[in-house]
């Protein structure tokens, strides 16, 4: 009798292997399992993917940004609302001033007043454009936009009244002298 | 140096340096004893198949990790070795312990003939409850010792020698039948 198992098993130790294994098959699966990347990088591939995906994402949302920004000469390239407003009030701007235009001027320095005024409005209106290219678009840019055309229209319209006032004047004064 | 080692050496040099057909060469020389201490363990064909696999996979990804390229042959066993406990665990969801140890009857613990054919003892420990085939194969065939057999099994030393005991009557009682048949 051998003292233990143990003995037992280191004698027959030769023995004892005798399940046979499927050596090809077997190796065809490990081949396939080594040629396939590990979970950990499939894991780190999609979180990869996933943060690539919404970087780009963002970036086309701030380049379509920048360049809608950019884009931006006139609130009326902002929304359409705005267009509306803004062609409304340019045509107004236009009857008014070719209104202004049509009547005899003969104070010249009451023209230059004028045109500083409108020179000071036309700053005004680049200054809010530049403010929403750079920080895009804002509320109190596009009131003050507008505002300068509202400006524009009554300063004009103050002006014709003026200038028809001085020429009743002048016409009641001539009528007088006759 | 024995030759044998001289060559497994070269193949797992090989196998860090990415060599695919070294990578083979190991495999055909390790495939069929490791896929006999898994099939030891686990006690089925299929099972074993899928330990080896999923062990020499794992081998071949962290080869690079081998700080001595001699000791490939016992860093390769212990990776198969926990793969099959692991296996175990995950399938039967067994606490290797559970079992009831109350339930053997008192037999006398007989030691092992050297008459008895291997084949036979082989087949007699694969009818062995889980718990006590895994501790007896790990000590008494794979050579382990009881503070070892514990770590792989996550067992107490004392609940492992219990297993051990266990086994041997169980098969101290099943062999005893053989011989006397």
């Amino acid at each position: 009798m051998p003292e233990n198992w143990e003995e037992y098993f280191r004698k027959n130790r030769a023995e004892q292997d005798n399940y046979e294994p499927d050596v090809q098959r077997m190796w065809q699966n490990i081949d396939k399992g080594l040629k396939q990347p590990s979970i950990r990088w499939k894991r780190t591939l999609i979180k990869v993917a996933v943060f690539a995906g919404v970087m780009l994402s963002m970036g086309l949302l701030v380049r379509h940004e920048l360049m809608m920004q950019a884009q931006i000469d006139s609130l009326a390239s902002i929304n359409e609302e705005l267009a509306q407003k803004e062609s409304s009030y340019i045509k107004l701007v236009n009857l008014k001033w070719d209104e202004f235009k049509s009547l005899p001027s003969e104070d010249v320095e009451l023209d230059r007043l004028l045109l500083e005024e409108l020179e000071l409005l036309d700053t005004i209106y680049n200054r809010g454009l530049r403010d929403i290219k750079q920080h895009g678009y804002n509320e109190r840019a596009v009131l003050i936009m507008l505002d300068t055309y509202e400006k524009r229209l009554r300063i004009i319209e103050r002006l014709i009244s003026e200038k028809r006032k001085t020429q009743r004047d002048e016409n009641k004064s001539k009528q007088i002298r006759i | 140096m024995n030759k044998t080692f001289d060559l497994t050496e070269q193949l797992v040099q090989s196998c860090i340096h990415g060599d695919e057909r070294a990578r083979y060469e190991l495999y055909q020389q390790f495939v069929k004893p490791m896929y006999n201490v898994a099939y030891r363990i686990v006690a089925n064909q299929f099972d074993a198949e899928d330990v080896v696999q999923d062990a020499f996979i794992k081998a071949f990804k962290k080869i690079g990790s081998l700080k001595d390229n001699r000791a490939f042959a016992s860093w390769l066993k212990q990776i198969v070795v926990n793969e099959a406990i692991s296996l175990i665990r995950k399938t039967k969801k067994m606490h290797l312990l559970a079992e009831d140890i109350e339930q053997i009857t008192d037999v006398e613990v007989k030691e092992v003939s050297d008459d008895i054919p291997i084949e036979k003892v082989m087949k007699k420990i694969q009818e062995l409850p889980h718990g006590a085939r895994i501790v007896f194969t790990l000590r008494a065939i794979e050579g382990y010792r009881f503070n070892e057999v514990s770590e792989l099994t996550g067992q107490t030393v004392n609940n492992c020698k219990v297993q051990y005991h266990r086994a041997r009557k169980i098969l101290s009682s099943k062999l005893k039948t053989i011989l006397y048949a």
